[in-house]
Order: structure tokens, then C-alpha cells, then sequence
């Protein structure tokens, strides 16, 4: 080979050709073969993955009255990494946090990228400390939207509403039932920063928005509840009770209009209540229901034909041996129809309907009316109650479950048993959610009310609601329920409170009354539950105590909703005087 | 004599070839003014970038203060603000005089026994 400049072009060339080969195919693969590893090392450097928050839906009551609100605050985070002047910073940030400028210098002091300055600052204080810093160009300082959870109608209807925990979780209430739609779905962008720590829009990556959480309409109305809640309190104050309920609803539609229960609780001050104020005893809680009970063995057995309204039971003067045991009633009395049992709440003569019916179509009018098992309302922890079967009955169960004992149950299931009588024979099922829509108030689903099955022909609801207006009058236990120019029906409730160990503690009774207003065609039915008040056992009845708070209410109530009167609104004193007459007709 | 000496001399000139110079300079200049064109899109997409960064940050701000007030609004009209008001005097209720009241459905009387009846369980207003 002849070493001329030709073979010498040509070699320097192959040599450069080789090298420019070796780094292309190096190039190649590093920008293909190794695609993934380098980007993932690049994202790993520059790219951030921003979370973008979703707004968690509000909870309204049926006229849009805001329940439960969102106050944006903001995260104070410190990227250490960025923080030049951390003294300076504190000096201009320590009065915003309210934070002392030594400590807050120490905390900024620090080469990690994350430390939490501070939590819940108000969103217009982070605007103006964000303003503060940035015109002294200090860095270092990012903020993160947030939000608190606020209640401006403070501790009315809390148990309902609920509230959350420190990672915004609904942990009680609506809050918790609904959590999966009020909680929406956050979003996500990935970004890169310059050295600023300022984000390149140019860069940014993938992006998913956030799914905004839907808003909750309650069937509450505040106007009602505005009332229970007062009454519940006056009556707190008066009898001093360890728990006072109080719950209406629309017996046509299941709808719960007004739910409230004591103690309780603020949920914007949720660090200072206790466990016990957290109880929605509405739900959670059973009693044993005292002679509200009774309105299952009479319809049960006016509804299977066993007794008409005729139909006259032998109520023993009194005292009815039975399995070794003696039932004694308030009063001696003789020989009772139907409606003078409901009437006279009579012990013997529930007993002895239930008895006439036979355990097993008793025990299945328990289950009828929807005793011993959840009514399904959207609320967290509610208790199916106690109701045993036949087979597990001992010998006086069925004389002393008719008159509520040996049967426990919630306040909730009590007042949907009572709206069988008020609405034509039809268990309806309770519900408090109305409906739920997106922000911009489009309903995007309304709960319709549903009738869990027919309890007791019409014509038997129409015959023990005419015992139950009896029982609103002076020859009736709750004669303190009435309302002046409106017929109200109901039933008192007068239960001992069992023992853990067995049997009853003395002078201790849960006194109750649930009836429903206007009689001939019910804007709501109502419960009203004190249990254990500071009262002489001779005082402490369902007629004397519960009733008055229950006709207060319904007083109110029928004002508020424009309740046409259905009577002419005459004195007490003459209304009992024309019951009294009428008694005496009867006799 | 060399005949190299012998060629004519214009054959040694390289000449210019003023039309491929040109096109080599026009090739430049569109290099150059794509590369200027580019740096300044660039420039331009992060000025917008930054534009639309302030812009995002202020609509989230004004959003932020929005959802603010109008959570103020919600507690300071609330139920409960309201009657704590009306107990300290700083607001008052005027009962409304019962001839003010125009009622859409008035009070059905019953013949019968002189007594209002309520619409639902009036025959007579039943549809």
C-alpha cells in the first residue's frame, strides 16, 4: 500500500467516521435504548407530581341552608433546599403564623425540602404572607391549598351532620355515610421547577382534574329543627335527664324532618367533646319502649279479626296472675275494648290481646312494624334493637311485651311504628338524604321515599287512630299533648330502665311520648324521649313530662308549616270538660 | 521551458461560483432566522407559561377568597348568628299583624259543626 495523502484522507477519515459512529450509537442508546431509565431518573430531579385537591361537597338542608361549609386555608411548607435568608423570612413571616421569629428561624433552619410551618393558616393571611415575602424576593416559603370544615349553625343537629377527622375523612353523621360522594376524587399535574423552585408551564406533564365531591341535601328542615332543639334544651334544663331525643318525621314519605339528641356536642370544637355527646342515641341507642308498645298487639289483633272494636277483654281490676308472676295496671279496670286499652294504657289489656294473637303472629307484628331490625337510614352505626323470637321467650314474655318489655328498640324505629297508624297501615322507610348534586346545583340524584310493606289494613289504622286521638284528651294519659285547634294522636311511654345484670332500676324511667298532628291527615310524626329525669317517680311519666315538650313542638311546628287548624281552637279547661262529657256518655 | 510555466494563467484562479455561494447563503440565513424563530417561540411559550401561571395562581386566589366569603356570609346569616343577634339586641323581629297575612288556601269552615277542617281532610277541596 502506497502511503500518499489519498491513504492517509482515507484513514483519518474512517477514524473520524468510527468515532462519530461510536457516539451515535451511544446516542442511540441512550435516548432509545435507555428511554425510560434517564426519564425516570430526569422526572425524578425536576418533575413533581402537584396534587390538585378536589372541593369536598357541602351538606344542605331542604331549603339550602348551609350545614356543613369548607373556609379555605393553607399549608406554610418550608423547602429548605431553596431558603437562603431564613431569618429574614422569619422576621417577616412570625407575625402572620403568630409564631415567635427564633423558633420559626430554627424550624426554617433546615436542608430538607418538606417541613410543615404550620396548618390551617386562614387563606387571606397566606395571601398577604405570600405577598410579603415575594416582594422582598424571598424563597423557600409554598403553600398548600386546604381547607377546614366549618358548621355555622354551631351544635344544631350535629349528631346528623357528623364531622371529620384530621386527614378530612367523615368519621360521624352524613359526613361519614356520604363520605364517598361528598369526598369527590383529587387530581394530579406533573410539573418542573426552575431553580427558583417557580414552575416551567412549558413543562408540564400528564394532568388529571379533580372530580369536585357532590353536595348533600338533607330532608331536614331547619325551621323544625330550630324548634326540637330548643324545646330539647328548655326541657334539658328542667329535668336534667342523662339523654333527651327528640326526632319528626313526615310519616307520608319516610323523609326525617328534624333530629336531635342530648348531650351534645360542636363540631367545629370537636377536641373538646367528649364520647359520650357524640352519640346519636336516636340510632345507636335501644330502650325498652314502655306502653308506646302497645300500639303492635292492638293493631296486630284488630288486624287479624281476633278482636273487633266491639270486643270487650277482661282487664282483672287491676292485677292479672300469669306464669307465676303478677302484671298490675296504673288503675282497676274492668272490662276494656280495644280503644279504651290504648286509651287507658292498659297493661292487662295488651297482655291479653298479645295473648289472644298467640306468640308467633305477635312476635310477627313486631317484625311488621319494623322492630328488631335497621331501618336503613343514612346514618353510621345504627342498631337493629332487640326482639327475640318465640323460641327464645320465657314464660311471661308474651304479657310483658305488648306493654314494651323484654324488647328493646331505638327511638327512630319507635316514631316509623307510629307512622303505620298515621299513614293508612304503610311502613315507610326513613330517610334523611333528599338528594345530591354536582357544584353547579345540578341534581344528580333525588331519593325517592319507598314503602318497606303494608303493616295493618286502613281500616285498622283508621280504628287505633281514633283510640290514639283519645288518648290527647282529659280521659286519656296525655291529655298535655293537645294543641289548641288541632287534634293530635298519640302514646305515651312510661319504661323502667333495665339493669345490665337483670331486672329494673328503682325510681328510674324513660318517659316518652309519640303521637302525630293533625290527626285527620299528619303533617309529622314525632317522638319525644327523656330518659332518666330528675324528677319524683311520681312526677316521672310519659304524660306529664314527654307529652307537654311533644304538644310545645308541635305548637311551633304547626305555625312554622302553616298547619291549617283542623278544630276550633277552644281553652284546655272546655276541651276537657267535652271529653269528660263524652266519657260519661260512653260509660 | 516548464510546461507548467506554459499554461495559461487563468486556469490556476479559482472562480467564484457566485450562484452556489448564494444559495449557501440563503441556506444560512434560513438556518439562522429558523433558529432565531425558534429561541424566540421558545421565549415567547415561556413568557406565556408564566402568564399563564400568574393568571392560574390569581383565578385560585379570587376562587380561594370567593369560597371565603362566602363561607363569612354563611356564618355570619347562619341560624344560630342570627338569634344570638336577636338576643343581644342588635336585631329585632316585628310580629307580623294578622291582617298582613294573605293565605293562598284560607281555612275551609265545615258547616256542620263550625269548625275549620284541614284542605287534605275536607271532601269538599278534594280534587
Amino acid at each position: 500500500m502506497r502511503w500518499n495523502a489519498r491513504t492517509r484522507i482515507a484513514l483519518a477519515s474512517g477514524f473520524l467516521g468510527l468515532i462519530f459512529t461510536g457516539f451515535s450509537v451511544r446516542l442511540i442508546d441512550i435516548s432509545v435504548g435507555r428511554h425510560e431509565e434517564y426519564s425516570e431518573i430526569a422526572a425524578q430531579k425536576n418533575s413533581f407530581r402537584q396534587p390538585i385537591y378536589a372541593r369536598r361537597g357541602l351538606i344542605y338542608d331542604r331549603n339550602g341552608e348551609i350545614l356543613a361549609d369548607n373556609a379555605p386555608v393553607r399549608t406554610v411548607i418550608a423547602d429548605g433546599s431553596h431558603i437562603e435568608h431564613p431569618r429574614a423570612i422569619a422576621e417577616i413571616a412570625a407575625p402572620f403564623l403568630k409564631l415567635d421569629v427564633d423558633a420559626l428561624e430554627k424550624k426554617l433552619t433546615t436542608p430538607s425540602k418538606y417541613v410543615v410551618v404550620q396548618r390551617g393558616l386562614p387563606a387571606e393571611t397566606a395571601f398577604e404572607l405570600e405577598r410579603a415575602l415575594g416582594e422582598k424576593k424571598l424563597r423557600g416559603i409554598n403553600f398548600t391549598p386546604d381547607f377546614e370544615r366549618v358548621h355555622p349553625n354551631a351544635s344544631m343537629l350535629c349528631h346528623v351532620v357528623g364531622f371529620l377527622d384530621h386527614e378530612r375523612h367523615g368519621i360521624q353523621g352524613v359526613e361519614a355515610s356520604m363520605e364517598d360522594y361528598l369526598a369527590g376524587q383529587d387530581g394530579f399535574r406533573f410539573t418542573e421547577h426552575d431553580r427558583a423552585g417557580r414552575e416551567i408551564v412549558v413543562y408540564r406533564g400528564q394532568e388529571r382534574e379533580p372530580r369536585d365531591g357532590l353536595n348533600v341535601t338533607l330532608t331536614i328542615d331547619m325551621g323544625l329543627q330550630s324548634i326540637v332543639e330548643d324545646e330539647l334544651d328548655a326541657a334539658v334544663k328542667q329535668y336534667k335527664p342523662k339523654n333527651a331525643i327528640a326526632i319528626l318525621v313526615n310519616p307520608k314519605t319516610g323523609e326525617v324532618l328534624a333530629m336531635a339528641s342530648r348531650p351534645n356536642f360542636e363540631p367545629d370544637k370537636i377536641a373538646e367533646a367528649q364520647p359520650e355527646q357524640m352519640k346519636n342515641h336516636a340510632v345507636i341507642d335501644m330502650f325498652e319502649p314502655g306502653s308506646t308498645f302497645k300500639i303492635v298487639a292492638s293493631s296486630g289483633a284488630l288486624n287479624e279479626g281476633i278482636v273487633d272494636t266491639e270486643t270487650r277483654l277482661d282487664c282483672e281490676n287491676g292485677a292479672f296472675s300469669y306464669g307465676g308472676r303478677v302484671l298490675r295496671d296504673t288503675h282497676h279496670y274492668g272490662l276494656l275494648t280495644v280503644h279504651d286499652i290504648l286509651e287507658k294504657s292498659s297493661n292487662i289489656g295488651a297482655a291479653k290481646l298479645a295473648m289472644r294473637m298467640g306468640d308467633t303472629t305477635f312476635y310477627e307484628y313486631v317484625k311488621r312494624f319494623g322492630f328488631g331490625e335497621r331501618t336503613g337510614i343514612e346514618l353510621p352505626g345504627e342498631i337493629p334493637g332487640v326482639a327475640h323470637p318465640p323460641s327464645q321467650w320465657d314464660k311471661v314474655t308474651i304479657t310483658r311485651m305488648p306493654m314494651g318489655q323484654s324488647v328493646a328498640v331505638t327511638p327512630l324505629q319507635t316514631v316509623m311504628a307510629m307512622g303505620v297508624i298515621a299513614n293508612g297501615g304503610k311502613l315507610m322507610a326513613p330517610h334523611i338524604i333528599k338528594s345530591l348534586s354536582d357544584s353547579s346545583s345540578k341534581v344528580i340524584k333525588e331519593f325517592q321515599p319507598s314503602v318497606i310493606r303494608q303493616v295493618i289494613n286502613p281500616e285498622t289504622a283508621a280504628i287505633v287512630n281514633a283510640a290514639l286521638a283519645d288518648v290527647v284528651s282529659a280521659v286519656g294519659t296525655a291529655p298535655q299533648a293537645a294543641v289548641p285547634g288541632y287534634r293530635v294522636a298519640g302514646k305515651t311511654g312510661t319504661a323502667q330502665i333495665p339493669k345490665p345484670g337483670g331486672g329494673y332500676y328503682e325510681m328510674k324511667y324513660l318517659v316518652s311520648f309519640c303521637g302525630y298532628m293533625p290527626a285527620e291527615d299528619p303533617a309529622f310524626v314525632g317522638i319525644v324521649m327523656i330518659d332518666d329525669a330528675n324528677l319524683p317517680s311520681n312526677l316521672n311519666y310519659g304524660g306529664l313530662v314527654s307529652a307537654p315538650i311533644f304538644a310545645r313542638i308541635a305548637a311551633r311546628a304547626a305555625r312554622y308549616l302553616d298547619l291549617q287548624p283542623t278544630m276550633r281552637a277552644e281553652p284546655l279547661t272546655e276541651v276537657a270538660s267535652r271529653d269528660e262529657k263524652k266519657e260519661e256518655a260512653r260509660r | 521551458m516548464n510546461a507548467t510555466l506554459n499554461r495559461p494563467r487563468t486556469r490556476a484562479i479559482n472562480p467564484l461560483q457566485l450562484s452556489r455561494v448564494l444559495l449557501y447563503l440563503a441556506l444560512a440565513l434560513v438556518a439562522g432566522a429558523a433558529g432565531i424563530c425558534y429561541v424566540s417561540l421558545k421565549n415567547t411559550q415561556h413568557d406565556l407559561g408564566e402568564r399563564v401561571r400568574k393568571t392560574e395562581s390569581e383565578i385560585k386566589e379570587f376562587r380561594a377568597r370567593n369560597q371565603d366569603y362566602q363561607s363569612r356570609i354563611a356564618s355570619l346569616s347562619s341560624r344560630m348568628t342570627l338569634r344570638s343577634k336577636l338576643e343581644s339586641g342588635f336585631i329585632a323581629m316585628v310580629p307580623v299583624a294578622p291582617t298582613a297575612i294573605a293565605r293562598l288556601t284560607p281555612p275551609a269552615i265545615d258547616n256542620a259543626d263550625n269548625m275549620a277542617r284541614a284542605v287534605a281532610a275536607n271532601p269538599r277541596l278534594l280534587p
